[in-house]
């Protein structure tokens, strides 16, 4: 499903983000990108949603090869990859029902179809109940499973992560996590950044430990 | 058709969150408007003047005391033919005659002098439609006929219409484009601030496969309702300064009767003013989301 070839990335005036990364992500798995902060795990799942191109190297997503895709076939590549960040990125200002319908809105889907697959995705969050609220009002985990709500709407075939529980606590942590397991077993790709080592112990799922800009360790 | 709906519902919560700097796009866009409008309408009327001035002209011809009342009759004729006008022979005793009773009383002393000093003429009036120019040309013409002493068409008056309507085409051609892309650049300027407030929004739909006209037609429609919104402004303006500024304008200046500050006020300029509003709207939208999408 993802696949990177001989990956280098490189800013101006810095040493490289990724440093000659090999890594490939088959379908419906489930993977801990880990590493010290700097290590490159951000800059890699940038890359793979195509925020930014490679210096180097070959990237593939869903047996596209990035290089090829022209900017106006971004979006449509991104509608088959739900994000999900640290700082959740929802728009204070909109509702939690409609945060979520973006993704669908984008698609350009009729109402109808966008009310029914919202809702049934915020029951699936636990957040039914609270569609008309807005984010400001809802407690760290509930805003996060708002913006795994939005990622997933759209029933895309990756799901990338980045630091999805650095705010949280303990028990909202466990809450997100076991979200984002049950994406996997549903057949979705599943790419999680992380630095939380309670984690990797807790899930025991394939763990890819990044050290400047290196793959240093690619446990199964 | 849903759509659509969608991006005006948009670009309608856009324009609640952000009212300050709508309604500064807005009135940006009224005050050019309103200054193109007044201006524009200067130009044109000025322009309408000269033409018209034409209409009215008469241009006499003074003549010779040698010529005969029949080499007279001849050359009006030949003055009617020329201007494609009429013309008419005034003798000198006629002449005096119109004088005295133009002026009345103080006109009497006239009728006691010796000998008359005003020489016999021929008075045309040009067809329908002779243009000011044209009035210029034909006096020349009719200077050169013999037995001419001096023509007189007015020149004086001629001359300044002339400047008047030059100085309000150079206005028009070089001030009014200038008003109206320094109102697109300045809105723009504007609508921009509230492209940047929401860039969050704008990253996020990106991040969620938003094409660029998805992100682009909600900022395009609001840049239109805005730039209407100036143009009602405007026009309201256009509408009160012909009804209310203009009649004190008319109190306070002599204006030409051709200058109508009611013209204004007519459903065609003020229809224009909202079209161009709204164009200008969109124009100061299309180039702030162009350059931030860039």
């Amino acid at each position: 499903m993802i696949e990177l070839y001989r990956i280098f990335k490189l800013y101006q005036g810095e040493v490289p983000a990724l440093n000659d990364v090999n890594l490939v992500v088959g379908k419906g798995e489930f993977v801990f990108l880990t590493g010290p902060s700097g290590a490159g795990k951000s800059t890699l799942l940038r890359l793979i949603m195509a925020a930014e191109e490679p210096t180097r190297g070959q990237i593939i997503v869903g047996g596209r090869n990035l290089a090829r895709i022209d900017h106006r076939g971004i979006p449509f590549l991104r509608r088959n990859i739900g994000v999900v960040f640290q700082d959740f990125k929802l728009l204070p200002n909109r509702t939690v029902f409609s945060n979520v319908a973006l993704t669908l809105e984008v698609q350009g889907l009729p109402a109808k179809e966008v009310k029914r697959r919202v809702e049934a995705m915020l029951e699936r969050v636990s957040l039914g109940h609270k569609a008309n609220a807005y984010p400001p009002q809802l407690s760290g985990g509930e805003q996060q499973r708002v913006a795994i709500a939005r990622a997933l709407v759209g029933d895309p075939a990756i799901l990338l992560a980045d630091e999805p529980t650095g705010n949280l606590d303990p028990a909202l942590t466990i809450e997100v996590m076991d979200l984002l397991t049950a994406c996997s077993a549903r057949g979705t790709t599943v790419v999680v950044a992380t630095h939380d080592l309670h984690l990797l112990d807790r899930y025991r799922k394939r763990t890819v430990r990044l050290a400047e800009g290196r793959i240093v360790e690619d446990r199964p | 058709m849903t759509r659509l709906l969608y991006f005006v519902k948009q670009a309608l919560s856009g324009m609640r969150a952000a009212p300050f700097v709508h309604g500064v796009a807005a009135l940006t866009i009224a005050v050019a408007l309103l200054l193109s409008g007044v201006v524009g309408a200067l130009a044109l009327q000025a322009r309408a003047l000269l033409e018209q001035w034409g209409l009215r002209a008469e241009i006499t011809v003074y003549l010779t005391p040698q010529v005969a009342p029949a080499e007279a009759e001849y050359l009006a004729r030949q003055a009617a033919e020329l201007t494609s006008g009429t013309a008419r022979y005034v003798t000198a005793h006629e002449a005096l005659q119109e004088l005295a009773a133009a002026l009345g009383e103080e006109g009497e002393a006239l009728r006691e002098l010796p000998e008359n000093p005003l020489p016999a003429s021929v008075r045309v009036v040009p067809a329908v439609g002779t243009t000011a120019a044209e009035v210029e040309v034909l006096a020349r013409a009719l200077g050169k006929l013999p037995g001419v002493l001096d023509v007189d068409y007015g020149r004086a008056w001629i001359d300044r219409i002339t400047g008047l309507s030059r100085a309000a085409g150079v206005i028009g051609l070089t001030l009014l484009p200038l008003i109206l892309l320094g109102a697109a650049v300045l809105a723009a300027s504007v609508v921009r601030l509230a492209i940047h407030a929401r860039s969050a929004e704008i990253e996020i739909q990106r991040l969620v496969g938003a094409t660029n006209a998805f992100v682009r037609l909600p900022f395009l429609v609001e840049g239109a309702f805005a730039g209407l919104l100036g143009g009602l402004l405007g026009a309201g303006g256009l509408f009160a300064v012909a009804w209310y500024v203009g009649p004190a304008l008319e109190a306070a200046l002599p204006l030409p009767a051709e200058l109508q500050p009611a013209a204004l006020a007519g459903p065609v300029p003020l229809l224009l003013v909202v079209g161009a509003g709204t164009a200008l709207g969109l124009l100061a939208s299309a180039i702030s989301v162009g350059r931030h999408l860039r």
